[in-house]
């Protein structure tokens, strides 16, 4: 979920893509959530807000967990669901926001470095998941497998239309979250993250943060 | 004889009903909801005293130097590891024990931590760096399990003297209403934790 809109539609496309592979076989609730400002909140205390309300991971699994960049205060955290500390201990989700994150943001390559933050949290926690991705300054192929085709965009955008139809229909079911102190993000009332929801995992506070 | 024992039924029924919705499950929950809390901030508490000899040692590596602060270290924690709590048996004086004693032990991290900025070797190197990552962590991870402690207790505390569920509590259960964690001591250590460098 793109709240300054700063990332480009293909990306937006992509990290839907990877999110979505995650919640169908069933290995994590995987989401995004980037926002103009924290608006005095330490990142740490809206991460967890943020996945309590929005319920994310299953609650026998604890398999959620949430990237989430505030531009204004140039910070980063991944917040980590106690099912998936095994796969992305603290050390590794440090290491993902410093090492491969930050550098892109440094470049004001907001696209880039988010696309490659999920990619990274995904590969930790399936090392075999394999999708082509390109990032442009460095291009770096994370797959040799083939390129990005038509058809899978085509799918893509019916999916994504379609799971946008389902957030409609599906409020209050964990979706909508209306926190924070009455800020431009605390107004409430959209669907969280695409209308799907896995009751509510447990989140114990695990996970990294960081800046750029 | 009918009569009686429909009416000895429906008294039963609604007192049955009365005492389930009215706090006889929830109270005794509630209760077990903040020991499980207690249990787990002690838990994380633990946590980051597993991580501190492993911290201590990598600055030795290079900050050996600096006894008083790394000593201050050693003893906060050995005086921390000392003091624990026993969540089902919980004693107002014992939790103020330990809080007093974490409170002690994340000062002297705090000053151990600003010493670190000194250091720009030491800061850089890869096992510093991931055990900084580590104790963030378990920092963060205390936060949340003590947010949710008081939380417990609050909850706990509105069943005991909100009525309908006072009431019960006041017939069968006798509860004294718990002490909230005192904030005030980790507001201490927030203040205390940015001392100047000196350069």
């Amino acid at each position: 979920m793109d709240l300054a809109n700063i990332l480009t539609s293909q990306t937006q496309l992509k990290i839907q893509k990877i999110c979505q592979d995650f919640w169908n076989s069933k290995k994590a609730q995987l989401q995004v959530l980037i926002i103009p400002t924290l608006d005095e909140t330490p990142i740490e205390q809206a991460a967890i807000k943020i996945v309590e309300k929005w319920k994310l991971g299953t609650e026998k699994e604890d398999n959620g967990v949430l990237l989430i960049v505030a531009l204004k205060e140039r910070k980063i955290r991944i917040e980590v669901g106690q099912g998936l500390e095994g796969h992305i201990p603290d050390v590794i989700a440090k290491r993902i926001i410093s090492d491969q994150i930050a550098p892109f943001f440094r470049k004001n390559n907001f696209s880039d470095g988010v696309l490659v933050g999920v990619l990274f949290i995904a590969r930790a926690i399936d090392p075999n998941y394999n999708i082509a991705v390109e990032v442009g300054q460095t291009n770096r192929h994370f797959s040799k497998n083939k390129r990005y085709s038509l058809g899978d965009s085509a799918l893509i955008i019916i999916l994504f239309v379609l799971f946008g139809f389902l957030s409609l229909f599906s409020r209050g079911r964990g979706g909508i979250w209306r926190g924070g102190r009455g800020s431009s993000w605390g107004g409430g009332g959209f669907g969280g993250g695409g209308g799907w929801s896995g009751g509510g995992g447990g989140f114990s506070g695990g996970g990294s943060s960081g800046d750029w | 004889m009918n009569t009686r024992i429909l009416a000895s039924t429906l008294i039963a029924l609604i007192t049955a009903l009365f005492l389930s919705s009215c706090g006889f499950q929830s109270i005794p929950q509630s209760k077990n909801s903040v020991e499980a809390a207690l249990a787990e901030v002690n838990n994380q508490y633990k946590r980051r005293l597993d991580l501190i000899p492993n911290l201590v040692n990598v600055v030795k590596g290079y900050a050996g130097h600096e006894k008083e602060t790394l000593e201050g270290v050693i003893a906060a924690r050995a005086k921390a590891s000392s003091i624990t709590i026993d969540p089902t048996k919980m004693n107002a004086e014992q939790i103020r024990k330990f809080q007093g004693a974490q409170g002690e032990l994340s000062q002297a991290l705090g000053r151990l931590m600003v010493l670190t900025e000194n250091y720009p070797n030491l800061k850089a190197d890869s096992q510093f760096r991931d055990l900084q990552a580590q104790l963030e962590g378990t920092e963060n991870r205390i936060t949340v399990a003590r947010n949710r402690y008081i939380q417990a207790i609050k909850e706990f505390n509105d069943f005991i003297t909100v009525p309908p569920y006072s009431w019960t509590n006041s017939l069968l259960y006798h509860h004294e209403k718990m002490p909230q964690w005192d904030l005030s001591a980790d507001e201490k250590t927030k203040a205390e934790k940015a001392p100047d460098v000196k350069f």
